[in-house]
């Protein structure tokens, strides 16, 4: 609460200084006197002085200050006496400025205010010139304006005197600028003289007499330009529209034009009446900006109208083939019938554009329909066509599952084989890549019901790859899982002599049926060996399981009758649709049970794209199998 | 001379022609320590680009109080005047402000040489006016002291009287928002 008190004693000290400093705060004490000579108010860029007395009391000043707009005067300072003081100026160019002078007195600290004083400096008027009186239509007023020449920059007065030429009777209007002189006033006739008198403080100027007759300075309403059409008759041409309000009857007009990039004006003259709203024709370039503005006057009088705004139009580029003829009757109703016609004729090009383009897509799909038809119901045209686009096309395109005697790794492998068999230094097992059975076997074990291979050259490999399996070759297959189709990688180990025929060795656990058997007759089987490859003992090292041969043929025709086996497919069967389950004997697998049953499934319903599972599902036991072994 | 007229200021309470404001009216006394703030701040902005200028003394004016507005002792602009009756207190600066905003529309500002129209004296104005609209909310009218208009003056003496009035206003305001702090901060509801 002190502290609130103390602060509360500090406001109130400071206002109660503040209040005795400045008490008068709305008004100016004077303790003295400023002058200036030659005045206060000079010609610009003469040479002048100001003076400045104190009359302070109980105060001999010590120096006295000049302060121009608030800026304190540091030279041409000249004390004259005690009391006073001279502040000279040398070609004083300032239109104004505000003066004042303080004394420094014994005491005070502030400086004492002595006076102040504004001055000005400008030019004497120049003698008014172009005195025009006018009388705007329906202003009710003349008004006169003239040149007042070079500006004063101080304050300077204008007087217009009108004079009666009738009565001799002397009006004067004092104004800054022009001057509006009602209509009602000039009482003295029709024939005046008029002139202006300048005046400031530095000096008076009269200008020359001007004699008017009030009915001889009217100028007409405002003339407006009102639209802009452009018509294309044999030449193409435009029409400025425009009007005024006057009630003179008698007219001249000007219509001024340019393009818009143009400075040259062309001008027409027109000798108008606006008893009806004025039609001006030019024949312009296309495609160009052009401005517009029209002046009126009335008809062997003094005074035009000022230039209308501007109006602004540009020309069409391409002028569109209309024949006007109504044109030339009604005026009033010209302007609205050439734009019908115009927009009119618009629009019926458009129309012929869009029924062409209806006309041709109805063609288009007639004729379609037309060869649509005849490839339904000609046969014979559908078979020529169906046979060209499968000539046409790659063959992968129409190929249901990819073909493995296409597969570039297939036959490098068959290749490969091919030199292997051929090298007897290195009796190294081939896996071949298109086999569609598994024959699974063991050694020890013979199915009873086994079946010799009836392709020789088949059996040929077949004994050599058993040869291989006796001797602990182990050839392990590594369907990829990723991709559904791959070439069988094999592991090779070499040992024993894998040529040797032996009849002790089966070659095939699942045989396939007659009519598949018979497909396998053909020479492309030799063509394509079949995949051999054998699994390690599982339990012990008598216990090998050798898949001999793994063959998975997926057809689009599944395990078709052979007459739907196309020649042209090329595709080389060994189908396992039809091996029976009779056939094969459980006892000599040692594949689970899910993956024959699997074989088993696939046999009676083969899909038609369904090359992948085989891969994937020996996959998983082939892990099982290898991990077995370790 | 100090001496005499602080106890001048003392001797001569200030005499209120107008009627107090009614009872029961509660000033608000956060808006108006805001807005009074506001205003002291524009005071010393509006009063800093005539700075250059060093206001001189008059000779005499120890006399002249030329109507001013003065918050004195006996407005009950002290704490424990506002805690008792703040209504003479308001009414005093609801004066000084309608007596600063006449001069602030006058001639003197308005006037050669010419100020800027959004500078801050005219920011000084428009903050005044809502300080006094404050206090005085429509339809409820405080008589207040006719002030006579200034006289016309001359071009150089305004660049003086605007340095006189800036300095006088700021003391004002300065004592106004002491008011309206001490009222905010003791006699809010």
């Amino acid at each position: 609460m002190n502290q609130v008190t103390i602060q509360w004693d500090v406001a109130i000290a400071l206002y109660i200084f503040f209040n005795w400093c400045h008490g008068g705060i709305t008004n100016i004490n004077c303790s003295g006197h400023i002058w200036v000579e030659p005045a206060t108010i000079f010609k610009m860029g003469m040479n002048i002085s100001i003076y400045c007395q104190a009359a302070i009391k109980n105060c001999q000043p010590r120096k006295l200050y000049f302060y121009k707009n608030g800026i304190k005067e540091r030279f041409q300072i000249t004390r004259i006496n005690k009391t006073t003081a001279r502040l000279w100026y040398n070609n004083f160019l300032e239109p104004q400025a505000f003066m004042y002078c303080t004394a420094e007195c014994p005491g005070y600290f502030q400086e004492t205010l002595i006076c102040g004083k504004d001055i000005s400096s400008g030019y004497p008027p120049d003698v008014p010139d172009k005195v025009t009186c006018v009388i705007y239509e329906y202003s009710g007023n003349m008004t006169c304006t003239w040149n007042p020449g070079k500006p004063t920059y101080i304050d300077t007065k204008y007087v217009v005197y009108v004079q009666s030429l009738e009565t001799e009777e002397e009006q004067e209007y004092l104004t800054s600028s022009y001057i509006n002189i009602s209509t009602d006033s000039l009482q003295g006739g029709k024939k005046y003289l008029v002139w202006v008198q300048a005046s400031n403080v530095l000096g008076t100027k009269k200008s020359k007499q001007v004699q008017i007759h009030l009915d001889d300075i009217v100028i007409p309403s405002a003339s407006i330009i009102s639209r802009a059409e452009d018509i294309n008759t044999t030449v193409p041409k435009t029409v400025i529209h425009w009007n005024s309000q006057t009630s003179i009857e008698k007219v001249s007009c000007e219509m001024r034009y340019k393009a818009a990039t143009n400075q040259t004006w062309n001008v027409k003259e027109f000798d108008t009446n606006f008893t009806y709203v004025q039609q001006s024709e030019f024949y312009l370039q296309p495609n160009t900006k052009y401005v517009f503005q029209v002046r009126c006057q009335e008809k062997a009088k003094r005074y035009w109208q000022s230039w209308s705004s501007p109006f602004f139009h540009k020309t069409p580029e391409i002028v569109p083939q209309v024949t006007l003829q109504s044109f030339q009757h009604d005026t009033q109703n010209s302007g609205l019938l050439i734009a019908s016609i115009f927009e009119g004729h618009l629009t019926s090009d458009n129309r012929q554009q869009d029924i062409g383009l209806l006309l041709g897509m109805v063609f288009f799909a007639v004729i379609l329909s037309i060869l649509s038809l005849i490839g339904i119901f000609n046969r014979s045209l559908r078979t020529e066509i169906k046979r060209r686009i499968l000539l046409l096309i790659p063959k992968w395109l129409y190929e249901d599952i990819p073909n493995i005697e296409n597969s570039n790794v297939v036959k490098m492998l068959q290749e490969k084989s091919e030199f292997m068999n051929n090298n007897s230094s290195e009796q190294v097992l081939y896996v071949d890549p298109v086999i569609t059975e598994i024959e699974i076997f063991l050694p020890e074990e013979k199915p009873m019901d086994y079946k010799r291979e009836k392709n020789t050259g088949s059996l040929e490999t077949n004994d050599s790859l058993q040869e291989s399996l006796l001797t602990n070759t182990t050839v392990v297959y590594i369907p990829d899982l990723n991709t559904g189709y791959k070439p069988q990688i094999s592991n090779f180990l070499t040992g024993g002599n894998h040529l040797s025929n032996n009849d002790e060795t089966a070659s095939s656990a699942l045989e396939p049926p007659a009519d598949c058997l018979n497909l396998g007759k053909n020479a492309r089987f030799k063509k394509y060996p079949n995949f051999s490859f054998s699994v390690s003992s599982m339990n012990s090292l008598s216990n090998t399981l050798f898949l001999e041969e793994l063959s998975l043929i997926l057809n689009q025709g599944e395990c078709s009758p052979p007459d739907m086996q196309s020649p042209v497919e090329g595709e080389t069967t060994m189908l396992l649709e039809n091996t029976s389950p009779n056939e094969t004997i459980p006892e000599q697998t040692l594949l689970p049970d899910e993956f024959v049953t699997c074989l088993g499934s696939m046999n009676e319903a083969l899909p038609s794209i369904n090359s992948y599972f085989p891969q994937n599902i020996l996959e998983s036991h082939f892990n099982r199998i290898t991990l077995l072994e370790k | 001379m100090l001496g005499s007229r602080a106890v001048l200021l003392l001797l001569l309470p200030w005499i209120a022609q107008g009627q107090a404001v009614p009872e029961g009216s509660s000033p608000a006394w956060a808006r108006g320590q805001q807005l009074s703030q506001q205003l002291c701040m524009l005071a010393w902005s509006a009063h800093q680009p005539m700075g250059h200028v060093d206001l001189p003394r008059e000779e005499g004016d120890d006399e002249t109080t030329n109507h001013v507005p003065h918050i004195q002792c006996g407005d009950g602009c002290d704490p424990q005047g506002l805690r008792d009756n703040s209504q003479s207190c308001l009414q005093r600066i609801h004066q000084g402000l309608v007596f600063y905003e006449k001069l602030l529309g006058s001639d003197i500002f308005t006037g050669e040489p010419s100020l800027l129209p959004d500078g801050p004296v005219g920011q000084l104005h428009d903050s005044l006016l809502g300080l006094r609209e404050l206090l005085q909310p429509e339809g409820h009218h405080w008589e207040t002291e006719q002030t006579p208009s200034p006289s016309p003056s001359q071009p150089w003496q305004r660049l003086l009287l605007r340095l006189k009035i800036l300095r006088s206003l700021q003391a004002f305001v300065a004592v106004a928002a002491r008011v309206f702090a001490h009222g905010a901060a003791t006699l809010s509801p």
